[in-house]
C-alpha cells in the first residue's frame, strides 16, 4: 500500500474521530453556536475593585435606577444571567 | 439560589440582573429551551427584554429582587456577566467574590461558602431524609 493511502486513511480516520467526538459532546449546531456567539469575558473587574455604580430599569415599567450609589448596609450578591 | 437568599436573609441581600438572551431562537437556540418551551428572540426594544424578564419571573417563581439592563448592555459589560455570573459585593462597596461565567463557571454554592464564612452562626441547613439514608 502506498505512502499516500496511509495518509488518506489516517486522515479520514482523525476527522471521522473528531466528528463522532463532537457530535456525541457538545453536538454540531452548539458547536456552531460556540464559534458564532459564544461572547464570554473575563472581563476587568477584580477582587477588591470598588463595584461599578449601575443604570438599570425597573422590571415593572423600565424606570431607570441605579445600584451601588454607595456602599451597602449588607454584602449584596449579584447574579447575571437571563431566561434562556 | 432560592434556599441559599433564605438562609441567609437578614444578612446579605440579593439582586439579579437581568441581561441579553444567551440563547435565543435568532441566535444559539438550545434544544433543551425548545423541549421546555422558553424560545424568545433577541430583544431589539427595551419593551421586549421586559417583557422576557416579566415571563421569566413569573414561570419561574423567581423571588430575587431584577433589574434589567439596559439595550446597550452597559451592564453586562461593565461586569462580563453574560451568560450567567455572581458577585458579592462587601460593605466597603468592593468587590469580594467574582465567579467565573457559566454554565460551567456559574457555582452558587462558592457564594455560599463565602456566606458561611462570613456568617459562621447561620445554621447549616438540615440534611434531608434522603441524604441521611444514603
Amino acid at each position: 500500500m502506498s505512502k499516500r493511502v496511509w495518509i488518506l486513511g489516517s486522515v479520514a480516520v482523525v476527522l471521522t474521530a473528531a466528528a463522532v467526538f463532537v457530535q456525541t459532546q457538545i453536538g454540531f449546531s452548539n458547536l456552531i453556536g460556540i464559534l458564532r456567539y459564544d461572547t464570554r469575558r473575563e472581563g476587568d473587574l477584580k477582587v477588591g475593585d470598588p463595584a461599578p455604580s449601575v443604570l438599570l430599569h425597573e422590571i415593572e415599567n423600565g424606570a431607570p435606577t441605579r445600584i451601588l450609589e454607595r456602599p451597602p448596609d449588607r454584602p449584596v450578591i449579584l447574579v447575571f444571567g437571563s431566561f434562556t | 439560589m432560592h434556599a441559599i437568599q433564605q438562609r441567609f436573609a437578614g444578612k446579605a441581600d440579593f439582586l439579579s440582573i437581568y441581561i441579553r438572551e444567551a440563547h435565543p431562537t435568532d441566535e444559539w437556540q438550545m434544544d433543551s429551551n425548545v423541549k421546555e418551551g422558553v424560545c424568545y428572540p433577541q430583544p431589539t426594544k427595551l419593551e421586549e427584554r421586559l417583557a422576557i424578564a416579566r415571563d421569566f419571573v413569573a414561570r419561574e417563581k423567581w423571588q430575587i429582587p431584577l433589574l434589567v439592563d439596559d439595550m446597550e448592555n452597559k451592564v453586562d459589560f461593565v461586569y462580563a456577566g453574560w451568560p450567567e455570573r455572581m458577585y458579592v459585593v462587601e460593605t466597603d462597596g468592593r468587590i469580594a467574590y467574582k465567579g467565573e461565567t457559566g454554565p460551567f463557571g456559574f457555582h452558587p454554592e462558592e457564594v455560599e461558602g463565602w456566606l458561611e464564612k462570613k456568617f459562621p452562626d447561620v445554621p447549616k441547613p438540615q440534611a434531608s431524609k434522603e441524604s441521611l439514608e444514603r
